[in-house]
């Protein structure tokens, strides 16, 4: 009987750990059933400058300059609160990779864009940048990510791992 | 009383009769599927002297049934491009256009309907100013008007490299949860007018 409560005690302990862990994970940009979440892995960035691809680490800046990525964001949803979520790989020491999210329409002249989001400090893991906006009226508006990526330090790349969306 | 072989008589004959004409009926015929004339192989069945009514029949059937087939491998191997195509809707793009130009008519005017608030006036001056004074080569800062929640920055570029460098750094003309419009008239029209909200205040819907 008191093992029983003991391993009851241990399984809600466990159970906290993983709703931490998640809330830890998702942080604010937490999705509800009815939003239209869609993620993208890095190597769907663009970039007109040299950039590496790969799986796992997703799009990464080899170089010696700074370059800029566009990672497009498929937009279903017009009028309706909009946030992006970037995995930020920044492993330069004095450098912050730095992204903000954009609209446009299809006249390609006029865009929306929201202040910049950067990375703090250097970490071997993705850090979160999160992003509200900007609002879409206009049907054939479409969405990006533009971001910054610092260069590579003593062989330490840095770049985007994955990003996505939540339409709500 | 009759003697009782002659009820047990009629009734066995009746039995035998049953059994015998139960041997020897048609079987039920199941509904056979008219085959259609151009999907029915004409292959004679084998020669066949012990070859009975049912077993023709059955004949027919499997030849129905190989011309359905064929049939159906007839239509699978047709390429997918038969099929009608989809038609996407084209892009409304003078509606976009309009679009677009309302949204620089409600920008204009909220700003001209705003009180100055001098110290995020202040604030703003300094941020835009200190941008273009490092933003390079071929970008001009030709006015900038801030009010209370909005300000517009009118900026000259002079190629379209200076406008690709100018539209790839402009959120950092912004203060962190603030949002911006950037409205130029086409991808070639070189002087713009960069609206930049204060922080906690997006821009107008439309």
């Amino acid at each position: 009987m008191r093992k029983n409560s003991w391993l009851n005690a241990k399984d809600k302990l466990r159970g906290l750990a993983a709703s931490l862990a998640v809330t830890l994970t998702f942080g604010s940009a937490a999705a509800h059933a009815a939003d239209l979440v869609k993620f993208y892995p890095g190597v769907m960035c663009s970039s007109d400058s040299s950039t590496t691809s790969d799986w796992r680490s997703g799009r990464m800046n080899p170089g010696l300059g700074s370059v800029d990525l566009i990672c497009p964001i498929v937009r279903e949803r017009i009028g309706v609160p909009f946030e992006a979520v970037v995995g930020a790989l920044d492993q330069h020491y004095t450098q912050e990779l730095c992204c903000s999210s954009r609209s446009a329409n299809a006249v390609s002249g006029p865009f929306r864009f929201t202040a910049n989001q950067c990375s703090s400090g250097t970490n071997g893991s993705p850090q979160l940048l999160v992003f509200s906006g900007p609002d879409i009226v206009y049907g054939w508006e479409y969405r990006w990510l533009q971001c910054n990526v610092p260069a590579a330090y003593s062989g330490q790349r840095s770049g985007i791992s994955a990003y996505w969306s939540v339409e709500k | 009383m009759a003697p009782t072989w002659i009820k047990i008589v009629p009734a066995t004959a009746a039995a035998l009769a049953a059994v015998v004409w139960w041997g020897h009926r048609e079987p039920a015929a199941a509904p056979i599927e008219r085959p259609l004339a151009a999907a029915v192989h004409h292959e004679a069945p084998p020669p066949n002297q012990e070859t009975t009514h049912r077993d023709e029949e059955l004949w027919r059937e499997l030849s129905a049934l190989k011309g359905k087939l064929d049939q159906f491998s007839v239509i699978r191997s047709e390429p997918a491009n038969a099929l009608p195509p989809a038609r996407a809707p084209s892009p409304d793009l003078e509606g976009a256009r309009e679009a677009e130009k309302t949204v620089l008519i409600t920008l204009n005017e909220t700003l001209e309907r705003e009180a100055v608030d001098q110290k995020w006036r202040a604030e703003m001056d300094e941020r835009v100013k200190g941008f273009f004074a490092s933003a390079g080569r071929g970008t001009s800062l030709l006015g900038l008007d801030c009010r209370t929640t909005l300000c517009r920055a009118n900026v000259q570029l002079e190629d379209a490299e200076a406008k690709a460098s100018f539209t790839r750094r402009v959120s950092d003309l912004l203060q962190k949860g603030a949002e911006g419009y950037a409205y130029m008239d086409g991808p070639d029209d070189l002087t713009l007018e960069v609206f930049l909200t204060k922080e906690g205040h997006p821009l107008p819907a439309k």
